[in-house]
């Protein structure tokens, strides 16, 4: 973990405040604040976009760039009251875009050079960001939100799953080959195809949002770090 | 209680398919176990979860259900397509020498009944780096056309796709370095009907989130 102290940086670094300030402040104060993400957003995505000449798309510090500014307009077009559960997401987002990866444009191998690669990718952030917001949501019981916001990461989470079967086909040469982190985002997409079977009632909601999101912490967390599961999407250290 | 009527009964089946599926699909995430897919048990399975996707399709239709029709055909059409290609595409890897003085039957391949010739091989680096960016291999074909194939960048010909895979370094007898180029030949007639049903489910997928999530 390092401070970012480029002009970059500190935009990550304000950008992880203020979400952190809109995540503990209450009210009007803490909406606002996390609002003003959006413009500070903006203006790293395009200062990235000036030092490197091309769309920030490239690697996963570029992708996961456009996260906190997506939960944040997110968050200003919901009918859900949920500025402070968005701000905690854009917070747990900002900050290893902050302090985790590095900034470095680092070189791809030949396999991630892709055009698919950044809508794959950050398809499946947006779809996690808004399937975790929408476990939180139901806790919090504002179910209508939740089931929205479900709703849209599902429909995100069926693109990037296709999108990456795609690609797959077109450098690996198959659709699907029962690699580790293919068949753990199959079994996620199955637990959020069950709740949309199973809304009517609150306990399945919520049992089977928390078990999307624990398969979803597997999925992007163990599986690809873990040495148990040696597969083709060991991109650990990228 | 009820009786259970044929629908029901599908459903069931349907819901016990799917939930069987994403065992699996999690038990095969611990170490390989990927021959078991050619056995019985599992072409049971898979047969059971298409009929049952596909009553669920057809009660949604009768029902005008139209996201759950889309949605439940979509996934049918991935599990025909899954079954297409388990059932008839072929894979071949060829390695070709990139070398002037390599005996021509180890710089060519037969591919889809076309004699194929490596014209050459090369590995781009990063700047100040052995990392590869790209490797790319020309290949000459029978007609004279000479078409170029690389890592992403596949080469469709007569219903054969030839993927850039990989490559190995070797020596020829004077000492010089030799590069053999990598190449996976595949024909996948299942994997229109896979990427058919993605499209459906997507749309199956937008539609339900433009209603707001409601059944």
């Amino acid at each position: 973990m390092t401070l970012k102290t480029d002009l970059l940086g500190w935009l990550l670094n304000a950008e992880a405040a203020l979400a952190l300030c809109g995540a503990a402040l209450p009210r009007k104060a803490g909406r606002l604040l996390w609002f003003a993400v959006l413009p500070v957003a903006a203006a790293a995505i395009g200062v990235r976009w000036v030092a490197v000449g091309h769309p920030p798309m490239r690697n996963l510090f570029e992708a996961f760039l456009w996260l906190p500014p997506v939960l944040a307009a997110i968050s200003l077009a919901s009918r859900a009251n949920a500025g402070r559960i968005d701000a905690a997401l854009g917070f747990l987002v900002a900050f290893p875009l902050a302090f985790v990866f590095s900034a470095k444009e680092g070189m791809l191998p030949p396999a991630l050079q892709s055009p698919l690669f950044v809508p794959h990718v950050l398809g499946y952030m947006a779809a996690y960001a808004l399937l975790a917001r929408a476990f939180l949501l139901e806790c919090f019981g504002e179910g209508e939100g939740a089931r929205r916001s479900a709703a849209w990461g599902f429909c995100l989470l069926t693109l990037a799953l296709a999108l990456g079967s795609i690609w797959g086909n077109e450098v690996w040469g198959a659709y699907w080959q029962w690699d580790p982190k293919e068949q753990w985002s199959l079994a996620t997409w199955f637990v959020y195809a069950a709740f949309f079977h199973k809304q009517e009632s609150r306990p399945w909601r919520l049992v089977l949002l928390g078990l999307g999101l624990a398969a979803i912490l597997l999925t992007v967390t163990w599986i690809n770090l873990s040495r148990l599961f040696p597969g083709m999407h060991s991109y650990a250290g990228l | 209680m009820r009786p259970p009527t044929f629908h029901r009964v599908l459903s069931s089946l349907a819901a016990l398919g799917l939930l069987a599926l994403a065992g699996l699909s999690i038990a095969l995430a611990f170490p390989a176990t990927h021959p078991w897919l050619n056995t019985l048990p599992a072409n049971l399975l898979l047969w059971g979860l298409l009929l049952g996707l596909a009553a669920l399709t057809l009660q949604a239709l009768l029902k005008r259900r139209w996201t759950s029709a889309l949605f439940h055909g979509g996934f049918a059409l991935v599990i025909v397509g899954g079954a297409i290609t388990a059932g008839y595409a072929e894979t071949r890897d060829i390695g070709l020498v990139d070398s002037p003085i390599a005996p021509p039957e180890l710089c060519q391949a037969d591919i889809g009944g076309e004699t194929v010739s490596l014209e050459r091989f090369a590995i781009e680096t990063y700047p100040g780096s052995a990392m590869p960016k790209q490797y790319r291999s020309r290949l000459r074909f029978p007609d004279g056309a000479v078409r170029e194939v690389s890592v992403n960048r596949p080469l469709r010909r007569n219903g054969f796709t030839i993927y850039q895979m990989s490559y190995t370094r070797g020596w020829d007898p004077y000492g010089n370095e030799v590069f053999q180029t990598i190449l996976t030949v595949r024909r996948d007639p299942g994997a229109r009907w896979v990427f058919a049903g993605y499209g459906v489910l997507a749309a199956a997928t937008l539609l339900a989130a433009i209603r707001g999530g409601r059944p």
